[in-house]
Protein backbone atom coordinates (compact mmCIF):
# COMPACT_ATOMS: atom_id res chain seq x y z
CA UNK A 1 0.00 0.00 0.00
CA UNK A 2 2.16 2.83 -1.23
CA UNK A 3 1.24 6.49 -1.22
CA UNK A 4 -1.84 7.17 -3.30
CA UNK A 5 -3.63 10.41 -4.10
CA UNK A 6 -6.70 11.30 -2.02
CA UNK A 7 -9.19 10.89 -4.92
CA UNK A 8 -7.77 7.44 -5.70
CA UNK A 9 -7.80 6.54 -2.01
CA UNK A 10 -11.44 7.67 -1.77
CA UNK A 11 -12.41 5.39 -4.69
CA UNK A 12 -10.81 2.39 -2.99
CA UNK A 13 -12.31 3.03 0.47
CA UNK A 14 -14.86 0.16 0.27
CA UNK A 15 -12.06 -2.37 -0.16
CA UNK A 16 -9.82 -0.68 2.42
CA UNK A 17 -12.35 -0.17 5.23
CA UNK A 18 -14.60 -3.19 4.83
CA UNK A 19 -13.08 -5.66 2.36
CA UNK A 20 -15.61 -5.27 -0.43
CA UNK A 21 -14.69 -7.57 -3.30
CA UNK A 22 -16.22 -8.32 -6.68
CA UNK A 23 -17.83 -11.67 -7.38
CA UNK A 24 -17.78 -12.67 -11.04
CA UNK A 25 -21.28 -13.21 -12.42
CA UNK A 26 -19.93 -15.69 -14.97
CA UNK A 27 -17.60 -18.00 -13.00
CA UNK A 28 -18.21 -17.01 -9.37
CA UNK A 29 -14.58 -16.09 -8.68
CA UNK A 30 -14.14 -13.54 -5.91
CA UNK A 31 -11.85 -10.76 -7.07
CA UNK A 32 -10.03 -8.92 -4.31
CA UNK A 33 -8.79 -6.30 -4.60
CA UNK A 34 -11.45 -5.53 -7.24
CA UNK A 35 -10.29 -5.81 -10.86
CA UNK A 36 -11.62 -4.75 -14.26
CA UNK A 37 -11.49 -8.24 -15.75
CA UNK A 38 -12.17 -11.34 -13.64
CA UNK A 39 -9.04 -13.14 -12.50
CA UNK A 40 -10.89 -16.47 -12.55
CA UNK A 41 -12.27 -16.73 -16.09
CA UNK A 42 -10.18 -13.89 -17.56
CA UNK A 43 -13.10 -12.72 -19.72
CA UNK A 44 -16.00 -11.45 -17.64
CA UNK A 45 -16.31 -7.89 -16.40
CA UNK A 46 -19.74 -8.41 -14.84
CA UNK A 47 -19.56 -8.44 -11.07
CA UNK A 48 -21.59 -8.12 -7.93
CA UNK A 49 -20.19 -6.55 -4.75
CA UNK A 50 -19.61 -8.90 -1.83
CA UNK A 51 -18.30 -8.22 1.67
CA UNK A 52 -15.55 -10.65 2.54
CA UNK A 53 -15.47 -12.26 5.98
CA UNK A 54 -11.97 -10.99 6.75
CA UNK A 55 -10.96 -14.49 7.83
CA UNK A 56 -8.10 -16.34 6.24
CA UNK A 57 -4.96 -18.42 6.59
CA UNK A 58 -1.30 -17.48 6.33
CA UNK A 59 0.04 -18.89 3.07
CA UNK A 60 3.52 -17.49 3.43
CA UNK A 61 5.18 -14.58 5.16
CA UNK A 62 8.28 -12.49 5.43
CA UNK A 63 9.81 -10.45 8.21
CA UNK A 64 10.54 -6.88 7.22
CA UNK A 65 13.47 -5.30 9.01
CA UNK A 66 14.20 -1.62 9.36
CA UNK A 67 16.29 -1.23 6.21
CA UNK A 68 13.73 -2.81 3.90
CA UNK A 69 10.66 -0.92 5.14
CA UNK A 70 8.80 1.15 2.56
CA UNK A 71 8.62 4.89 3.34
CA UNK A 72 5.04 4.93 4.66
CA UNK A 73 6.09 2.63 7.48
CA UNK A 74 9.07 4.75 8.50
CA UNK A 75 7.47 5.72 11.79
CA UNK A 76 6.86 2.10 12.63
CA UNK A 77 10.36 1.22 11.54
CA UNK A 78 11.91 3.94 13.70
CA UNK A 79 9.96 2.82 16.69
CA UNK A 80 11.75 -0.43 16.68
CA UNK A 81 12.63 -3.46 14.75
CA UNK A 82 10.88 -5.78 12.44
CA UNK A 83 7.33 -6.65 11.53
CA UNK A 84 5.59 -9.33 9.54
CA UNK A 85 4.07 -9.04 6.09
CA UNK A 86 2.08 -12.10 5.07
CA UNK A 87 0.50 -13.56 1.98
CA UNK A 88 -2.94 -14.46 3.26
CA UNK A 89 -5.38 -16.80 1.60
CA UNK A 90 -8.82 -15.45 2.39
CA UNK A 91 -11.56 -17.99 3.08
CA UNK A 92 -13.32 -16.76 -0.07
CA UNK A 93 -10.28 -17.66 -2.19
CA UNK A 94 -8.23 -14.57 -3.03
CA UNK A 95 -4.67 -14.27 -1.79
CA UNK A 96 -3.61 -10.84 -0.58
CA UNK A 97 -0.53 -9.29 0.94
CA UNK A 98 -1.03 -7.54 4.25
CA UNK A 99 0.76 -6.68 7.44
CA UNK A 100 0.33 -8.97 10.43
CA UNK A 101 -0.16 -7.33 13.85
CA UNK A 102 -0.48 -8.53 17.47
CA UNK A 103 2.06 -11.24 16.74
CA UNK A 104 5.82 -11.44 17.20
CA UNK A 105 7.75 -12.61 14.12
CA UNK A 106 8.92 -15.76 15.92
CA UNK A 107 5.33 -16.82 16.60
CA UNK A 108 4.08 -16.67 13.01
CA UNK A 109 3.30 -20.02 11.38
CA UNK A 110 2.20 -20.95 7.88
CA UNK A 111 -1.38 -22.16 8.13
CA UNK A 112 -2.12 -19.87 11.08
CA UNK A 113 -5.71 -18.56 11.15
CA UNK A 114 -5.97 -14.79 10.93
CA UNK A 115 -8.69 -12.15 10.77
CA UNK A 116 -8.74 -8.60 9.47
CA UNK A 117 -8.52 -5.52 11.68
CA UNK A 118 -8.83 -1.89 10.70
CA UNK A 119 -5.68 0.15 11.38
CA UNK A 120 -4.08 3.46 10.62
CA UNK A 121 -1.82 2.72 7.67
CA UNK A 122 -0.08 6.08 7.46
CA UNK A 123 -0.67 9.79 7.56
CA UNK A 124 0.11 12.17 4.73
CA UNK A 125 -0.49 15.93 4.58
CA UNK A 126 -2.45 15.67 7.81
CA UNK A 127 -4.86 13.09 6.42
CA UNK A 128 -4.97 9.70 8.12
CA UNK A 129 -5.18 6.75 5.73
CA UNK A 130 -6.87 3.68 7.16
CA UNK A 131 -6.84 0.15 5.87
CA UNK A 132 -6.86 -3.46 6.92
CA UNK A 133 -4.14 -5.48 8.53
CA UNK A 134 -4.48 -8.99 9.89
CA UNK A 135 -4.15 -10.41 13.38
CA UNK A 136 -4.07 -13.99 14.65
CA UNK A 137 -7.49 -15.42 15.52
CA UNK A 138 -7.34 -15.84 19.31
CA UNK A 139 -7.31 -19.64 19.34
CA UNK A 140 -4.14 -19.76 17.27
CA UNK A 141 -2.28 -17.60 19.81
CA UNK A 142 -2.21 -20.43 22.32
CA UNK B 1 -42.71 -0.55 23.50
CA UNK B 2 -39.63 -1.33 25.59
CA UNK B 3 -36.51 0.45 24.41
CA UNK B 4 -32.96 -0.39 25.41
CA UNK B 5 -29.63 -1.99 24.65
CA UNK B 6 -29.99 -4.83 22.13
CA UNK B 7 -26.33 -5.65 21.66
CA UNK B 8 -22.92 -4.14 22.27
CA UNK B 9 -19.27 -4.19 21.27
CA UNK B 10 -16.01 -3.49 23.03
CA UNK B 11 -12.48 -2.81 21.90
CA UNK B 12 -9.55 -2.47 24.26
CA UNK B 13 -6.11 -2.14 22.72
CA UNK B 14 -4.05 -5.11 23.84
CA UNK B 15 -1.02 -3.12 25.03
CA UNK B 16 -0.78 -2.33 28.75
CA UNK B 17 1.66 -0.36 30.85
CA UNK B 18 1.94 -0.86 34.60
CA UNK B 19 2.23 1.89 37.20
CA UNK B 20 5.65 0.47 38.16
CA UNK B 21 7.01 1.50 34.76
CA UNK B 22 6.21 5.12 35.57
CA UNK B 23 7.70 4.77 39.04
CA UNK B 24 10.99 3.51 37.55
CA UNK B 25 11.26 6.68 35.48
CA UNK B 26 9.51 9.37 37.53
CA UNK B 27 9.78 7.85 41.04
CA UNK B 28 6.04 8.27 41.35
CA UNK B 29 2.76 7.51 39.67
CA UNK B 30 0.12 10.13 40.07
CA UNK B 31 -3.04 8.24 39.01
CA UNK B 32 -4.41 7.06 42.36
CA UNK B 33 -5.58 3.46 42.36
CA UNK B 34 -4.59 2.74 38.74
CA UNK B 35 -2.41 -0.39 38.59
CA UNK B 36 -2.10 -0.57 34.81
CA UNK B 37 -3.73 0.97 31.78
CA UNK B 38 -4.56 0.22 28.15
CA UNK B 39 -2.46 1.87 25.45
CA UNK B 40 -3.05 2.15 21.70
CA UNK B 41 -0.44 0.70 19.35
CA UNK B 42 1.23 2.91 16.72
CA UNK B 43 -1.31 1.99 14.07
CA UNK B 44 -4.40 2.29 16.27
CA UNK B 45 -6.36 5.47 16.80
CA UNK B 46 -9.72 6.54 18.17
CA UNK B 47 -11.44 5.88 14.83
CA UNK B 48 -9.94 2.43 14.26
CA UNK B 49 -10.94 1.39 17.81
CA UNK B 50 -14.41 2.84 17.22
CA UNK B 51 -14.92 0.80 14.05
CA UNK B 52 -13.79 -2.40 15.78
CA UNK B 53 -16.24 -2.06 18.67
CA UNK B 54 -19.06 -0.85 16.40
CA UNK B 55 -18.66 -3.89 14.11
CA UNK B 56 -19.29 -6.18 17.07
CA UNK B 57 -22.38 -4.23 18.12
CA UNK B 58 -24.08 -4.50 14.72
CA UNK B 59 -23.01 -8.07 13.99
CA UNK B 60 -25.90 -10.00 12.51
CA UNK B 61 -28.38 -7.12 12.16
CA UNK B 62 -29.80 -5.74 8.94
CA UNK B 63 -27.77 -2.56 8.60
CA UNK B 64 -30.60 -0.85 6.72
CA UNK B 65 -32.50 -0.73 10.02
CA UNK B 66 -29.89 1.50 11.66
CA UNK B 67 -31.44 4.98 11.51
CA UNK B 68 -29.40 6.92 14.06
CA UNK B 69 -25.68 7.02 14.81
CA UNK B 70 -24.16 8.92 17.73
CA UNK B 71 -20.40 9.10 18.08
CA UNK B 72 -18.45 10.34 21.10
CA UNK B 73 -14.81 11.00 21.92
CA UNK B 74 -12.72 13.71 23.55
CA UNK B 75 -9.74 12.88 21.36
CA UNK B 76 -10.72 12.31 17.72
CA UNK B 77 -7.93 12.65 15.13
CA UNK B 78 -9.49 15.80 13.67
CA UNK B 79 -10.91 18.94 15.33
CA UNK B 80 -12.97 19.74 12.25
CA UNK B 81 -14.57 17.39 9.74
CA UNK B 82 -17.27 14.77 10.17
CA UNK B 83 -16.15 11.70 12.09
CA UNK B 84 -19.32 9.63 11.83
CA UNK B 85 -18.86 9.34 8.05
CA UNK B 86 -15.89 7.04 8.68
CA UNK B 87 -18.17 4.73 10.65
CA UNK B 88 -21.03 4.93 8.13
CA UNK B 89 -18.60 3.86 5.40
CA UNK B 90 -16.66 1.33 7.46
CA UNK B 91 -19.80 -0.42 8.69
CA UNK B 92 -21.74 -0.04 5.45
CA UNK B 93 -24.64 1.88 7.05
CA UNK B 94 -27.34 3.71 5.13
CA UNK B 95 -26.19 7.06 3.86
CA UNK B 96 -29.46 8.73 4.83
CA UNK B 97 -28.74 8.13 8.51
CA UNK B 98 -28.91 10.92 11.11
CA UNK B 99 -25.55 11.24 12.85
CA UNK B 100 -24.44 13.32 15.83
CA UNK B 101 -20.97 13.79 17.26
CA UNK B 102 -20.18 14.56 20.87
CA UNK B 103 -16.61 15.63 21.45
CA UNK B 104 -16.12 18.31 24.11
CA UNK B 105 -15.81 16.53 27.46
CA UNK B 106 -15.59 13.12 29.08
CA UNK B 107 -19.38 13.33 29.57
CA UNK B 108 -19.75 12.95 25.79
CA UNK B 109 -20.18 9.16 25.90
CA UNK B 110 -23.44 9.34 27.83
CA UNK B 111 -24.46 12.43 25.83
CA UNK B 112 -24.24 10.25 22.72
CA UNK B 113 -26.21 7.46 24.39
CA UNK B 114 -28.99 9.82 25.52
CA UNK B 115 -29.05 11.61 22.18
CA UNK B 116 -29.33 8.32 20.29
CA UNK B 117 -32.12 7.08 22.56
CA UNK B 118 -34.09 10.32 22.17
CA UNK B 119 -33.64 10.45 18.42
CA UNK B 120 -34.70 6.85 18.06
CA UNK B 121 -37.77 7.48 20.24
CA UNK B 122 -38.78 10.31 17.93
CA UNK B 123 -38.56 8.01 14.88
CA UNK B 124 -40.24 5.22 16.87
CA UNK B 125 -38.76 2.37 14.80
CA UNK B 126 -35.49 0.86 13.72
CA UNK B 127 -32.14 0.77 15.46
CA UNK B 128 -29.70 3.31 16.84
CA UNK B 129 -25.96 2.89 17.20
CA UNK B 130 -23.83 4.61 19.85
CA UNK B 131 -20.07 4.47 19.32
CA UNK B 132 -17.78 5.83 22.00
CA UNK B 133 -14.02 5.70 21.61
CA UNK B 134 -11.40 7.60 23.50
CA UNK B 135 -7.72 7.95 24.25
CA UNK B 136 -7.11 11.30 25.93
CA UNK B 137 -3.55 12.60 25.91
CA UNK B 138 -1.49 15.07 27.91
CA UNK B 139 2.12 16.20 28.10
CA UNK B 140 4.44 13.43 29.28
CA UNK B 141 5.58 15.82 32.03
CA UNK B 142 2.07 16.37 33.33
CA UNK B 143 0.73 14.43 36.33
CA UNK B 144 -2.55 14.19 34.46
CA UNK B 145 -0.89 12.01 31.83
CA UNK B 146 -0.13 9.08 34.13
CA UNK B 147 -3.66 7.71 34.30
CA UNK B 148 -4.80 8.18 30.69
CA UNK B 149 -5.93 4.96 29.02
CA UNK B 150 -7.78 3.98 25.85
CA UNK B 151 -10.83 1.97 24.83
CA UNK B 152 -14.02 1.89 22.80
CA UNK B 153 -17.58 0.84 23.67
CA UNK B 154 -20.53 0.56 21.29
CA UNK B 155 -24.22 0.01 21.95
CA UNK B 156 -26.95 -1.07 19.60
CA UNK B 157 -30.19 0.53 20.76
CA UNK B 158 -33.60 -0.71 19.73
CA UNK B 159 -37.13 -1.72 20.63
CA UNK B 160 -38.56 -5.03 21.82
CA UNK B 161 -36.30 -7.88 22.88
CA UNK B 162 -33.65 -5.85 24.67
CA UNK B 163 -30.83 -7.01 26.95
CA UNK B 164 -31.20 -3.96 29.19
CA UNK B 165 -34.26 -1.74 29.28
CA UNK B 166 -33.69 2.02 29.41
CA UNK B 167 -35.62 3.46 32.34
CA UNK B 168 -34.68 7.12 32.25
CA UNK B 169 -31.94 9.75 32.38
CA UNK B 170 -31.22 13.02 34.16
CA UNK B 171 -28.56 15.63 33.68
CA UNK B 172 -26.98 18.19 35.98
CA UNK B 173 -24.72 21.01 34.73
CA UNK B 174 -22.79 23.56 36.80
CA UNK B 175 -20.07 25.96 35.67
CA UNK B 176 -16.63 25.05 37.07
CA UNK B 177 -13.90 26.93 35.15
CA UNK B 178 -10.26 25.91 35.32
CA UNK B 179 -10.81 22.21 35.62
CA UNK B 180 -9.38 19.69 33.11
CA UNK B 181 -9.48 21.37 29.70
CA UNK B 182 -7.83 21.34 26.29
CA UNK B 183 -7.19 24.73 24.68
CA UNK B 184 -8.13 25.24 21.05
CA UNK B 185 -5.44 23.87 18.74
CA UNK B 186 -3.85 21.60 21.33
CA UNK B 187 -4.10 17.83 21.59
CA UNK B 188 -3.09 17.78 25.24
CA UNK B 189 -5.42 18.14 28.15
CA UNK B 190 -4.25 20.08 31.19
CA UNK B 191 -5.48 21.29 34.52
CA UNK B 192 -4.46 23.67 37.31
CA UNK B 193 -3.83 20.90 39.86
CA UNK B 194 -6.60 22.04 42.19
CA UNK B 195 -7.59 18.59 43.41
CA UNK B 196 -10.02 19.65 46.13
CA UNK B 197 -11.84 21.96 43.75
CA UNK B 198 -12.14 19.21 41.10
CA UNK B 199 -13.53 16.81 43.68
CA UNK B 200 -16.10 19.42 44.72
CA UNK B 201 -17.17 19.73 41.11
CA UNK B 202 -17.28 15.96 40.61
CA UNK B 203 -19.32 15.53 43.78
CA UNK B 204 -21.76 18.35 43.02
CA UNK B 205 -22.43 17.31 39.43
CA UNK B 206 -22.59 13.55 39.93
CA UNK B 207 -24.78 13.80 43.02
CA UNK B 208 -26.92 16.34 41.14
CA UNK B 209 -27.70 14.03 38.22
CA UNK B 210 -28.06 10.92 40.40
CA UNK B 211 -30.47 12.56 42.88
CA UNK B 212 -32.57 13.99 40.06
CA UNK B 213 -32.88 10.58 38.45
CA UNK B 214 -33.65 8.71 41.67
CA UNK B 215 -36.39 11.27 42.46
CA UNK B 216 -37.79 11.01 38.95
CA UNK B 217 -37.97 7.20 39.12
CA UNK B 218 -39.08 7.12 42.76
CA UNK B 219 -36.06 5.01 43.71
CA UNK B 220 -33.37 4.95 46.33
CA UNK B 221 -29.72 4.00 45.88
CA UNK B 222 -30.28 0.57 47.43
CA UNK B 223 -32.73 -0.35 44.63
CA UNK B 224 -29.72 -0.72 42.36
CA UNK B 225 -27.55 -3.81 42.16
CA UNK B 226 -24.89 -1.88 40.26
CA UNK B 227 -23.64 1.69 40.19
CA UNK B 228 -21.14 2.63 37.48
CA UNK B 229 -19.46 5.99 37.93
CA UNK B 230 -17.02 8.03 35.81
CA UNK B 231 -13.51 6.84 36.65
CA UNK B 232 -10.83 9.51 36.25
CA UNK B 233 -8.69 7.52 38.67
CA UNK B 234 -9.01 4.40 40.79
CA UNK B 235 -9.76 5.96 44.18
CA UNK B 236 -11.55 9.32 44.22
CA UNK B 237 -14.67 8.32 42.25
CA UNK B 238 -15.22 5.42 44.70
CA UNK B 239 -15.00 7.81 47.65
CA UNK B 240 -17.56 10.13 46.10
CA UNK B 241 -19.87 7.20 45.34
CA UNK B 242 -19.60 5.95 48.94
CA UNK B 243 -20.44 9.45 50.18
CA UNK B 244 -23.55 9.34 48.00
CA UNK B 245 -24.65 6.21 49.85
CA UNK B 246 -23.57 3.49 47.43
CA UNK B 247 -21.59 0.45 48.57
CA UNK B 248 -18.45 -1.25 47.29
CA UNK B 249 -20.61 -4.22 46.30
CA UNK B 250 -22.63 -2.01 43.97
CA UNK B 251 -19.49 -0.38 42.56
CA UNK B 252 -16.89 -3.09 42.13
CA UNK B 253 -18.15 -4.86 38.97
CA UNK B 254 -18.16 -1.74 36.80
CA UNK B 255 -15.06 -0.14 38.25
CA UNK B 256 -12.32 -0.73 35.70
CA UNK B 257 -10.00 2.28 36.12
CA UNK B 258 -7.54 0.14 38.14
CA UNK B 259 -6.88 -2.02 35.06
CA UNK B 260 -7.68 0.32 32.14
CA UNK B 261 -6.86 3.81 33.43
CA UNK B 262 -8.98 6.86 32.68
CA UNK B 263 -10.66 6.04 29.38
CA UNK B 264 -12.31 9.47 29.10
CA UNK B 265 -15.65 9.42 27.33
CA UNK B 266 -15.69 5.59 27.56
CA UNK B 267 -15.05 5.42 31.28
CA UNK B 268 -18.49 4.74 32.75
CA UNK B 269 -19.69 2.97 29.60
CA UNK B 270 -16.94 0.34 29.59
CA UNK B 271 -17.95 -0.31 33.21
CA UNK B 272 -21.57 -0.59 32.07
CA UNK B 273 -20.55 -3.23 29.48
CA UNK B 274 -18.83 -5.27 32.18
CA UNK B 275 -21.98 -5.07 34.29
CA UNK B 276 -24.15 -6.19 31.36
CA UNK B 277 -22.15 -9.41 31.20
CA UNK B 278 -22.37 -10.06 34.95
CA UNK B 279 -25.87 -8.92 35.91
CA UNK B 280 -28.94 -11.14 36.35
CA UNK B 281 -32.36 -10.42 34.85
CA UNK B 282 -34.38 -7.81 36.83
CA UNK B 283 -31.25 -6.30 38.37
CA UNK B 284 -31.03 -2.52 38.02
CA UNK B 285 -28.01 -0.58 36.85
CA UNK B 286 -27.31 3.10 37.51
CA UNK B 287 -24.69 4.94 35.47
CA UNK B 288 -23.27 8.39 36.20
CA UNK B 289 -20.85 10.05 33.82
CA UNK B 290 -18.94 13.23 34.42
CA UNK B 291 -17.34 15.82 32.17
CA UNK B 292 -15.11 18.64 33.37
CA UNK B 293 -16.37 22.14 33.14
CA UNK B 294 -18.76 20.55 34.32
CA UNK B 295 -21.74 18.25 34.01
CA UNK B 296 -23.01 14.76 34.69
CA UNK B 297 -25.57 12.43 33.12
CA UNK B 298 -27.25 9.69 35.13
CA UNK B 299 -28.96 6.81 33.32
CA UNK B 300 -30.97 3.91 34.65
CA UNK B 301 -31.25 0.46 33.04
CA UNK B 302 -32.85 -2.81 34.05
CA UNK B 303 -31.42 -6.11 32.81
CA UNK B 304 -34.15 -8.04 31.02
CA UNK B 305 -32.15 -11.01 29.76
CA UNK B 306 -28.61 -12.30 29.57
CA UNK B 307 -26.78 -11.12 26.44
CA UNK B 308 -26.81 -13.72 23.63
CA UNK B 309 -23.11 -13.85 22.88
CA UNK B 310 -21.32 -13.77 26.20
CA UNK B 311 -17.76 -13.09 27.13
CA UNK B 312 -16.86 -10.26 24.73
CA UNK B 313 -15.97 -7.98 27.62
CA UNK B 314 -13.86 -10.41 29.63
CA UNK B 315 -12.09 -11.48 26.44
CA UNK B 316 -11.21 -7.87 25.64
CA UNK B 317 -10.04 -7.24 29.20
CA UNK B 318 -7.87 -10.36 29.25
CA UNK B 319 -5.98 -9.81 25.98
CA UNK B 320 -2.87 -8.07 27.28
CA UNK B 321 0.72 -7.47 26.29
CA UNK B 322 2.91 -5.40 28.60
CA UNK B 323 5.26 -2.66 27.45
CA UNK B 324 7.89 -0.61 29.25
CA UNK B 325 7.97 3.17 29.56
CA UNK B 326 10.42 3.62 26.69
CA UNK B 327 8.13 1.77 24.30
CA UNK B 328 5.27 3.85 25.66
CA UNK B 329 7.12 7.05 24.79
CA UNK B 330 7.65 5.78 21.26
CA UNK B 331 3.98 4.96 20.89
CA UNK B 332 3.02 8.39 22.15
CA UNK B 333 5.35 9.96 19.59
CA UNK B 334 7.22 11.57 22.48
CA UNK B 335 10.74 10.72 21.31
CA UNK B 336 10.56 10.00 17.61
ZN1 LIG C 1 -15.03 -14.88 -13.81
Amino acid sequence: MAYVSIPLYKRTIPQRYKLIGLKCKRCGWINFPPKGICKGCKVSSEFEKVKLSGKGTIYSYTVITAAAAPPEFSKQEKSGGSYVVALIELDEGPRIVAQLVNCKPENVRIGMRVESTIRKIYEDEGVVRYGFKFKPVEESLK
Amino acid sequence: MVLGVIDYGIYIPRLRIKAEEYIKVWSRFSARGVKEKAVMDLDEDVMSMALESAEQAVEGVDLRDVKVLAFASTSPPYSERLLSSFLVEGLGLNRNIFTSEHISSTRSGTEALISCINNLKSIDEGLGLVVVSDSPSASMKDNLEHGLGASSASFLIGFGDVVAEFEGASTYVAEFPGERFRPRGSDRIKDLELRGYYLDSFHENVSGSVKLLLDKLGRKSSDYSYFVIQQFNGVDPLRVALKLGFTINQLKTGFLAPILGDTGACSALIGFLRVLECAEPQEKILIASYGSGAGSDALSFKLTRKPGKKGKVSKALNKREYIDYLSYLKLKDAII
